[in-house]
């Protein structure tokens, strides 16, 4: 075994911790962007029409089954030929949205099925308009309903997010390599950037759990 | 659109090789990460301490790190370690093998737990030791809950499989990089859109395979418990 030495690594720290502000930025940009996209196409996904469910069904299906990786390429190199350059920043959140969104509809549309019936039909024979079922009956019961899975989603952006690297944007994983590679302390290197990327998403996970814990209080259940 | 129809045939038995290429990967490291997933599983749902503590230790880390650092570390970093040669395909297949197995781990832990606590009385009852109870009353209703998340651990295995490009391996993502490398006049989008196409392909048949699992199982008669609605007095 060649000698560890993490001490190598103290010049870089600094630069290791801006990579994973980055990269806590791009998910969190990601998460913001694909919840609205997932919410409607779960409203869509779950429609009496067949012309709305078809396409978001489309949707949900290909990019749940295309590698992520392929779907940044796809943004990155494929799209520029037909005159539409997306930057490497902007290509990288489109692709970790088009892809978060895809797997938020299939949480959101699982919660919209476990709202009861009753919901709907009490809130409409209160006289509420539309918007308002929505807005203050259904929406809140989804986003308690699905709050766990959504948790689960926002650790699978955080850890999809890595994936940006290969389009150069300086985010945890890529800046971990270019340091090994400059300074050939790979083994620690990733050792530390697992480590950050271990803490970030146990951290949340803590957090998600307290959260879920004060959400459920406040929902009435049988 | 015939300039793209004829490169399409030029370079689709390169990408018929590249998809070989990723098929096998997957194999390999699904038949690796489902045996890793099944001890790793059933230690974290152990009821002694030193098999549950280590297994949780290995879900919680391996899902908690990108894939990608994962497949870095095992091709850039374990050959500096043990001063050993680790060729592309052994580091991608191990590092595809390791997190396909934790995930799969909790797949099974959640599946083994969901087998209803009477069954396992019943099973005392008629004086069934704990491998025997194991084997003929818990796992055969444990591995039919498991087949859909098991199912989606599958694809996303397959999924990730791209990763191994980055790291300059020729299975389906690099050959179509390559493709658009060598001949930029092939257009970027066509070949990269087919070689998703093959993905979505692949990601079709295991699914398949899947339901076709499930329907095969199922046992005529049986209902399966399932978390339903809570229906309200409406």
């Amino acid at each position: 075994m060649s000698t560890l030495d993490f001490g190598a690594l103290s010049p870089y720290m600094g630069t290791l911790l801006d990579a994973l502000r980055v990269t806590l930025e791009i998910s969190v940009l990601a998460v913001i962007c694909s919840l609205p996209i997932g919410l409607g196409l779960a409203f869509l996904r779950t429609s009496r029409h067949l012309a709305l469910r078809i396409p978001a069904a489309i949707y949900v299906e290909v990019l749940r089954n295309v590698p992520l990786l392929v779907i940044i390429y796809i943004l990155f190199y494929g799209l520029p030929g037909y005159g539409l350059t997306l930057g490497a920043f902007t290509s990288g959140i489109a692709a970790l949205t088009l892809n978060g969104s895809a797997y938020l509809t299939e949480v959101f549309r699982g919660g919209l099925i476990a709202i009861p019936r009753g919901q709907f039909e009490a809130a409409r024979s209160l006289g509420l308009p539309q918007r308002h079922v929505l807005g203050s009956v259904v929406i809140p019961q989804l986003f308690r309903i699905t709050f766990p899975a959504l948790g689960n989603q926002v650790v699978g952006l955080i850890l999809g997010s890595a994936l940006v690297s290969v389009i150069g944007i300086n985010e945890l994983t890529h800046v971990s390599y270019v340091i090994g590679s400059r300074t050939f302390r790979y083994f620690e290197v990733f050792v530390v950037a697992g480590v950050l990327y271990l803490v970030a998403v146990q951290v949340l996970n803590r957090l998600w759990e307290v959260a879920g814990r004060r959400l459920r209080k406040g929902m009435v259940r049988q | 659109m015939m300039t793209h129809a004829s490169q399409l045939s030029d370079y689709a038995p390169l990408l018929y090789q590249g998809a070989k290429v990723t098929l096998k990967l997957t194999v390999l490291a699904l038949v690796f990460g489902s045996v890793l997933g099944l001890i790793a599983g059933l230690a974290r749902s152990s009821a002694t301490w030193w098999l549950r503590l280590p297994a949780m230790a290995f879900i919680g880390t391996f899902r908690s790190i990108p894939i990608l650092l994962q497949l870095f570390f095992a091709y850039y970093a374990l050959p500096l370690l043990f001063k050993i040669d680790v060729p592309q395909y052994a580091a991608a297949t191990l590092a595809l093998s390791v997190y396909c197995g934790a995930y799969m781990a909790e797949v099974i832990r959640s599946a083994v737990e969901s087998v209803d606590q009477g069954q396992r009385a019943g099973a005392m009852a008629l004086g069934l030791g704990r491998v025997r109870m194991f084997v003929y009353v818990i796992w055969p209703q444990a591995v039919r809950v498991a087949i859909p998340a098991g199912v989606g651990v599958f694809v996303m295995t397959l999924k990730d499989s791209s990763l191994a490009s980055v790291i300059g391996y020729l299975e389906l993502t690099g050959t179509g990089l390559a493709v658009r490398e060598i001949d930029p006049a092939s257009g970027s989008f066509s070949v990269l859109v087919g070689v998703g196409a093959i993905y979505f392909l692949f990601a079709w048949v295991i699914s398949f395979g899947g339901q076709l699992a499930e329907r095969r199982l199922r046992i005529p008669g049986m209902i399966q418990e399932r978390p339903r609605p809570a229906m309200t007095a409406a």
